[in-house]
């Protein structure tokens, strides 16, 4: 027996249908970012003592962001926290980084700049980074020789940040932390001829306390503060670091020898020249005289410890080291 | 001349004839009906409408016997799969379908579900991507797949620039069902 079943003839049909799942794995991309580098831009700004050392006033350090997910970035760049004052006071400067990043690197003109209050914009170029990559940038931050005076003393930490994003919503930041300060030098001052250092008679530079010479050690004692004075260039007053409210005061009597507050800036009295001091190098080198704005020179002839600074005088021109003038008169500086 | 598409689906296989067309007698009928059943059932996802009008022919007398065998309609595809998808960014890949059955079929998109939560959109495209043809959500793709041939699609998968943060980060699974129709 045959059966036929006709299907699909002209009068007749089937219509067949079927379904199938596709599936579609879809994996969201990542968002990170790292920022190196902000911790190297610390330091301690200083207005520079003429001869002696240079200023501080400029900190250059490579900074990079780097996007380490799978997504591209959109960078800022912002700053939080810190001392305002100083904050404010310090200017900060980015461009992306050519390579080479150090203080003495030229600033291009397409750097961006700001302060530390409030940073600029992230360079042109230097503005997003693809997934993997990084932006090299080279941040100065820089201080005034006057502002570092008028802020002297001050330390800020503010924390840097830098928010990649996409879309609205995908963000990411890394942060990072810089300690600045403003201050003014600090050194221990040794006589040559006795190898002993200035120093404050009893310990405390209290009013009317003697400028002596000891056996050179660290403490406060036998440090000396160079604070620019504000009228005459290139002169400091000498504050010792166990009572900053005076200033070593060297007339040409025995009682000059002492600290004393500081004269009044604006009488011009030959007391508040005696109290604005300048080291200038003089014979050997390394060798410095410390010379007042009378003209004068600190004089120191005993080699006993406790020997009180005799005064300052007419300043001796032997460049002979083997000179007792010369030995009295010149002295070494080490900054603290 | 275009086919019609029944009106409705079964959800289960299931024939059915017309009265009109019954020829034979009342036991031949019987046996043909049982045999058609059993064989549409084990094909699974298929089934078939079939119309009135089916010519019926018995040949041979005393006890009758027939086996029929249902035709099969079956399509598969690949699966396809994105990685760091991020808000703005569109990625596209191009999927196989394949007709394993022995009628041709014409291809459309009943549903695209999953990847909303994370702001994922997703859409087909008959062709190779890049192709420029049009990209659908629902409705037919336009391509009429041979039996025991292929075809290329586009899966199109974006996420706008307001995606929110759901799918930073991990993985969103996105199911895309494909009928296949009988032209």
């Amino acid at each position: 027996m045959v059966l036929a079943l006709g299907i699909g003839g002209t009068a007749g049909y089937a219509a067949w249908t079927t379904n199938t799942t596709g599936t579609v794995t879809v994996g969201g991309a990542t968002t990170a970012t790292t920022l190196t580098g902000v911790p190297s831009l610390a330091v301690t700004y200083k207005p520079g003592v003429t001869g002696l050392v240079a200023a501080t006033l400029v900190q250059t350090a490579p900074v990079t962001i780097a996007n380490t997910g799978t997504a591209p970035l959109a960078y800022t760049m912002s700053v939080a926290g810190g001392t305002a004052a100083l904050n404010a006071a310090i200017t900060v400067q980015v461009w992306p980084s050519g390579g080479t990043c150090t203080n003495a690197t030229t600033v291009p003109g397409t750097a961006t700049s700001g302060t530390l209050a409030a940073l600029p914009a992230l360079p042109t170029g230097a503005t997003s980074a693809a997934a993997g990559a990084s932006i090299a940038l080279c941040i100065r931050t820089s201080m005034t020789s006057a502002n570092v005076l008028a802020q002297a003393g001050l330390t800020t930490a503010p924390t840097i940040t830098v928010t990649g994003k996409v879309g609205d919503n995908w963000t990411t930041t890394a942060a990072g932390s810089v300690t600045q300060s403003a201050a003014n030098h600090r050194f221990r001052i040794t006589n040559v001829g006795s190898g002993k250092c200035l120093d404050v008679s009893g310990g405390t530079a209290s009013i009317g306390a003697g400028v002596v010479i000891n056996t050179c050690a660290a403490g406060n004692r036998q440090t000396w503060l160079f604070t620019p004075t504000t009228d005459t260039a290139g002169f400091f007053f000498l504050q010792n670091a166990t009572n900053t409210a005076t200033v070593l005061r060297g007339g040409t009597v025995l009682a000059d020898a002492a600290m004393h507050p500081p004269a009044s800036l604006i009488s011009a009295l030959l007391t508040a020249r005696v109290e604005r001091w300048q080291p200038v190098a003089h014979g050997t080198t390394g060798h410095f005289r410390l010379v007042n704005n009378a003209g004068d020179c600190m004089v120191t002839r005993s080699t006993t410890d406790n020997s009180t600074i005799t005064y300052a005088s007419v300043c001796a021109t032997s460049t002979d080291p083997t000179n007792a003038d010369y030995k009295a008169q010149h002295f070494t500086f080490t900054e603290l | 001349m275009p086919r019609r598409r029944p009106a409705h689906r079964a959800a289960t296989p299931r024939a059915w004839w017309g009265p009109r067309a019954l020829r034979a007698g009342a036991s031949a009928l019987g046996a043909l009906v049982l045999a058609t059943a059993l064989a549409l059932a084990g094909v699974g996802a298929s089934y078939a409408f079939l119309t009135d009008r089916q010519t019926i022919q018995v040949r041979a007398g005393g006890q009758t016997s027939a086996t029929i065998t249902a035709g099969t309609a079956a399509i598969s595809v690949s699966t396809a799969s994105f990685s760091n998808l991020y808000p703005g960014a569109t990625q596209s890949s191009a999927v196989t379908v394949s007709n394993t059955g022995v009628v041709p079929l014409a291809l459309s998109v009943t549903s695209i579900t999953g990847g909303t939560a994370a702001g994922i959109t997703t859409t087909v495209a008959r062709g190779t991507c890049g192709s420029g043809t049009p990209a659908i959500t629902t409705g037919s793709l336009g391509v009429t797949v041979a039996a025991g041939s292929t075809a290329t699609l586009c899966v199109v998968v974006a996420m706008p620039t307001t995606a929110p943060t759901t799918g930073r980060g991990t993985g969103t699974a996105i199911s895309v069902l494909l009928d296949g129709v009988q032209p």
